[in-house]
């Protein structure tokens, strides 16, 4: 199923089967102050079905442990768009997996990813290594990647590890 | 640089802007920062022998605006490339070094950081000599960072009283905040009760900023509002002038589109007599534009066609006042602007749509009328007009506002001059 702008508006929020809602943490990296990525993923995400938590702009890594433990997270959603993600989203990642109570959830990290446009694709195994399921770069034609995206968030446990890429749309399975 | 103030008691960066915009073309100046320190002088050098009227600018990377000092000396170190300039980890010194020879009167630089606690980075640059920063308690708290709004103003004040004592000229990002979907009366607001808190401060050199929106017409009426309002209440208490930014939204991905949106802040700045447009490249949709891409920017810039449009009064006067509202129902909460300002975010008299800082009311919303106009859809509970009915904005919505100009100039071309023939 593709994703286009205009159809997510003719979404309903009812049709979407509500037990398949998941709770999504959203979340940026320290030095990433961007907020209309996160404020357009909550959208996204909301109607979709799942529930929401958005922590905002530049998130302390800390503070996206303490709300998926809290929260029970089923997910956490790290989009950045300011270069550094391949730098500072790794720690996240770290943090996550180390700490007991959440370490097995679906971890995804989208955007920018380093300040090289198209080649930041290269930042994929870095973000893999570090324990992310899925690593999205940033594409003039979204759609695809969203699809893709609300597909790994309906999945009860993500196995294959992802990354997409804005030229070449097949996984790289790892 | 021998201090950052000239004779006559003017700021030598707003002395060199008002001289250069005096025919009525503003001056254009880059958004630019590299890591490197000869990449960064090389960007200096590019855009003072760029072939239009130019000041420079020192862009700050992304962890020296969060105080991340020890993430930028690491990178550093390692030789990893950051996404700006990083002057504190750098230092004053060693600044004054990469651009000597570069820096002087006739080639003012203004130190860009966009940081909510700034009082370090701006010690940094008025030790390094520069005559000019910008920012703002409000402009560079809500939209940037996740300081309380109260700390913020702390620091600003601090940081205000610093840079009058060094005779600092220092620009309100008020006009800019989130970059889309505000409607001009908050922008004009934020933009006057700003330079309003630096020069209770002491800041007597000051400048008012706009960020191009969706509507040319709309932005020429909120522009000639902001001069009004700016020269009524800042008087003859600070010198003061005028700066658009070429939208800041999501740019066209063609070259042509690019160009056109460009063009059209010229138009922008030329139709207010704006003195100073900083300028976006044809490579924003992209990433982090070359010098190269940065210099035909500014040589586009300073050469487009950009024939003056005459205001729309009716328009100018209604912004004006509902900017005035905003601006003295802030002013009337406290004799201190900053805890004016504190006050008027906690009560949601000021609200910034679809902000998601915490010290932000976020009951604001705004969309794009059919005629391009921002408007309000739901007031919160600022005394402005809201003139369509508040209908939920989904997520498909909220892309389009937001590619609304991209999808535009991108269009343009396809449908230009295609009505040609089709009548006699």
């Amino acid at each position: 199923m593709t994703l286009s702008p205009s159809t997510i508006d003719r979404i309903e929020p009812a049709s979407v089967d509500r037990h398949k809602g998941r709770k999504v943490v959203i979340a940026t990296i320290p030095s990433d102050s961007h907020m209309w990525n996160l404020v357009y993923l909550e959208m996204l995400l909301t109607e979709a079905g799942h529930q929401v938590i958005n922590l905002g702009p530049c998130t302390p890594p800390h503070m996206i442990v303490d709300a998926v433990c809290t929260e029970k997270a089923d997910a956490v959603v790290i989009s950045s768009v300011n270069g550094h993600a391949h730098l500072e989203a790794p720690e996240i990642a770290r943090q996550i997996r180390k700490d007991d109570d959440c370490a097995n959830i679906t971890l995804i990290v989208g955007g920018k990813l380093g300040i090289n446009g198209h080649a930041n694709i290269q930042h994929a195994g870095i973000l893999l290594s570090a324990g992310f399921n899925a690593v999205f770069e940033a594409t003039s034609t979204p759609a695809a990647h969203q699809a893709e995206l609300l597909h790994l968030l309906n999945v009860p446990q993500v196995s294959a590890s992802v990354a997409a890429d804005p030229f070449n749309q097949e996984e790289l399975a790892s | 640089m021998r201090g950052s103030v000239v004779a006559r008691g003017h700021n030598a960066f707003h002395a060199r802007v008002m001289q250069l915009s005096a025919t009525g073309k503003p001056v254009v100046q880059p958004r630019m920062g590299f890591s490197d320190t000869s990449m960064m002088r090389a960007g200096l050098e590019a855009t003072r022998a760029a072939d239009a009227a130019t000041v420079g600018t020192i862009t700050l990377d992304s962890f020296t605006r969060v105080g991340d000092h020890r993430s930028a000396h690491a990178a550093i170190e390692s030789g990893t490339a950051l996404n700006g300039y990083p002057i504190v980890a750098l230092g004053a010194s060693r600044t004054r070094d990469m651009c000597a020879g570069v820096h002087d009167a006739d080639f003012p630089i203004q130190v860009r950081h966009g940081s909510a606690r700034p009082f370090e980075i701006v010690q940094t640059l008025i030790d390094a000599g520069f005559p000019a920063t910008e920012g703002g308690p409000i402009s560079y708290c809500l939209p940037y960072s996740r300081l309380p709004l109260k700390d913020a103003v702390e620091s600003w004040a601090q940081t205000a009283e610093l840079a009058a004592a060094g005779g600092l000229h220092v620009e309100t990002f008020g006009g800019c905040m989130l970059g889309q979907l505000c409607p001009p009366s908050l922008l004009v607001a934020l933009s006057v009760l700003e330079s309003l808190f630096f020069v209770q401060r002491g800041v007597t050199s000051v400048s008012l900023s706009y960020a191009q929106q969706t509507s040319l017409d709309q932005d020429i009426a909120a522009v000639t509002a902001m001069r009004a309002l700016a020269d009524l209440y800042i008087g003859s208490r600070a010198e003061h002038h005028n700066v658009i930014y070429t939208y800041m939204g999501v740019f066209p991905l063609t070259g042509t589109g690019a160009l056109r949106l460009l063009q059209q802040s010229v138009v922008l700045a030329r139709s207010t007599r704006s003195e100073r447009l900083i300028v976006k490249t044809t490579a924003e949709a992209r990433g982090i534009p070359t010098i190269a891409e940065n210099i035909a920017a500014l040589e586009l810039a300073g050469r487009a066609v950009a024939n003056k449009r005459d205001v729309d009064l009716a328009e100018a006067r209604t912004i004006s006042a509902e900017a005035d509202q905003l601006i003295r129902a802030t002013l009337s909460l406290s004799p201190d602007v900053g805890e004016a300002l504190l006050q008027a975010f906690s009560v949601g008299l000021l609200d910034v749509p679809f902000c998601l800082h915490a010290d932000n009311a976020n009951d604001a919303r705004a969309a794009i009328a059919p005629n391009g106009r921002l408007v309000w859809t739901n007031a919160g509970a600022m005394p402005v007009d809201v003139s369509e009915r508040d209908t939920p904005v989904l997520a498909g919505q909220l892309l389009r506002m937001l590619n609304y100009n991209q999808t535009r100039f991108d269009r343009e071309q396809l449908t230009a001059g295609a009505d040609r023939g089709v009548t006699a």
